[in-house]
């Protein structure tokens, strides 16, 4: 597996500049606008991830990589496993800038911006497991379509929800998420990607190109 | 002499096309050349066997290991070259080497990197800047350094200009001294054929309609050329197939030398791959070419 794991860093690296842009854009905005960008490095390593799977696509890499040993299970194994380190690293750089930028403005809260990131997480990682089997299926392109379709259904059904449904939390599940929300996202976290890999692992053992 | 490549009632099915390979054995120690036109399955035969596509029944076994069970070991002794390119273009070829060092157990950097000498390309060079017939090289070479037994080369050749690809069929010639190599070489450029291969594989319409030894095809098939009203005067069953064109024509024989005796008025001309191709696709087929 280590040797697709290094193809799918190599071409990360080689899009370095996007992470340098990135990273640029994070701290402008954190510094400059006083805006919350906890969200922007995790979701910028994904999509650079993702963008792997393009080139891939483009380059007709799947079918040599099948011709590989093993390559079939470690394409997939890597890509899971690149993106998901690298969302976690540009999370955990994300906190560091935000910890180091509000301890130059003298408003750190480390509580909050810990959970504030595992929400990040969660998200991307919600994401990544719900694209992921979607790419593998029908390729980057159209992978990139689901994409936009997905984010639109998730605003119009939070929307309609919030609209038709009034529903009452007590104020025990409030103290219980409040609580215990960061432990059940990871723990979702874990059951999501583990349920997503082996939907992708399927699809790409059917798959021929 | 052992099997590099067994194949039995091999069949996958698409909706406009079936490829259908009754029974292949690819001995060891030989370049096999698998020609036909487009589309005729050559491609789909190689994917078959690489498992890049799934079969919808048959038997397909390498080094006598059959493909189903025994894939990761089977794939570590095979290099592997496609019709398209298939690097990502931003990876240069010093990455590749990064790469394979943990995808083959035997690769060979410091071969990698005397093959990429030779061929002239840097290795730190990003793949979209290269010719196309420069990644050809770079995907020749990383199918070679591996030391493997067998290499699949879905037209390796093409793109290549013809002193690259002469340095190259030299390659794949003494990669085949080793008596325990195998190529297989699809290609439709069939001048390389008659350069280097031992034994030709003709595919059409997805099955095989000729295996023969190169050397049996060259001196015993042969062309009689003719007049159209002198058509009816060749025997039926000398005929493998003909092409009749406005004043003339050709047909294709198995046994020139025959033929050419029974038939002393008519010019009999020598076969190219081509000339073969040619006659068995765009000609009338009289019995198949293996009869």
């Amino acid at each position: 597996m280590m040797g697709m794991i290094k193809k799918d860093l190599l071409m990360v690296k080689n899009n370095f500049k996007t992470f340098l842009i990135s990273l640029a854009l994070f701290v402008m905005y954190t510094v400059l606008f006083d805006i919350d960008m906890t969200f922007f490095l995790p979701f910028m390593a994904f999509m650079i991830c993702m963008s792997t799977l393009n080139y891939d696509d483009f380059n007709h890499w799947h079918a040599y990589a099948i011709s590989l040993p093993q390559g079939r299970v470690n394409v997939v194994k890597s890509k899971y496993v690149v993106t998901i380190i690298l969302t976690i690293l540009m999370t955990v750089v994300g906190v560091l800038f935000s910890l180091g930028i509000s301890y130059y403005k003298g408003t750190v809260n480390l509580e909050e911006s810990i959970s504030s990131a595992i929400g990040v997480l969660f998200a991307v990682l919600l994401l990544m497991s719900i694209l992921y089997p979607i790419l593998f299926k029908f390729g980057a392109e159209k992978g990139r379509m689901a994409m936009g379709i997905i984010g639109l259904s998730a605003v119009g059904i939070t929307i309609l929800f919030t609209k038709l449904v009034h529903v009452e939390i007590s104020e025990s599940i409030i103290t219980f998420l409040e609580t215990y929300l960061p432990v059940l996202f990871i723990l979702a976290s874990i059951l999501m990607l583990s349920i997503s890999y082996g939907i992708s692992k399927k699809i790409y053992a059917k798959k021929e190109f | 002499m052992k099997n590099a490549i067994e194949v039995k009632n091999l069949e996958k099915r698409y909706d406009d096309f079936t490829l259908k390979i009754d029974a292949l054995n690819i001995p060891s120690g030989q370049i096999i050349g698998l020609i036909g036109e487009n589309g005729a399955g050559k491609t789909t035969f190689i994917k078959s066997i690489l498992n890049i596509v799934h079969k919808n029944s048959g038997e397909i076994k390498l080094f006598d290991k059959d493909l189903s069970s025994e894939e990761l070991s089977i794939k570590e002794e095979i290099g592997v070259v496609l019709d398209d390119t298939f690097f990502p273009e931003i990876l240069t070829a010093k990455n590749i080497d990064t790469i394979m060092k943990d995808v083959f157990k035997n690769w060979d950097s410091k071969l990698f990197y005397e093959y990429l000498k030779d061929f002239g390309i840097k290795d730190n060079q990003v793949l979209k800047t290269l010719s196309k017939g420069m990644k050809k090289k770079v995907e020749i070479a990383t199918a070679l350094s591996h030391h493997p037994k067998l290499l699949i080369l879905d037209e390796a050749t093409s793109g290549l200009d013809p002193i690259v690809r002469s340095e190259v069929l030299d390659l794949f010639l003494k990669f085949i001294e080793d008596d325990d190599h195998t190529i297989l070489l699809s290609t439709h450029i069939t001048s390389d054929l008659e350069h280097v291969a031992d034994h030709i594989v003709f595919i059409d319409k997805g099955k095989i309609v000729l295996e023969k030894a190169r050397n049996e095809i060259t001196d015993n098939y042969g062309i009689i050329k003719c007049e159209l009203k002198d058509f009816e005067s060749i025997d039926k069953s000398d005929i493998v197939a003909y092409k009749k064109n406005k004043y003339d024509c050709e047909i294709l024989v198995a046994d020139k030398i025959t033929c050419a005796k029974k038939y002393p008025n008519f010019v009999m001309d020598k076969i190219t791959l081509e000339d073969l191709m040619l006659l068995m696709i765009k000609g009338v087929k009289y019995h198949d070419g293996n009869d």
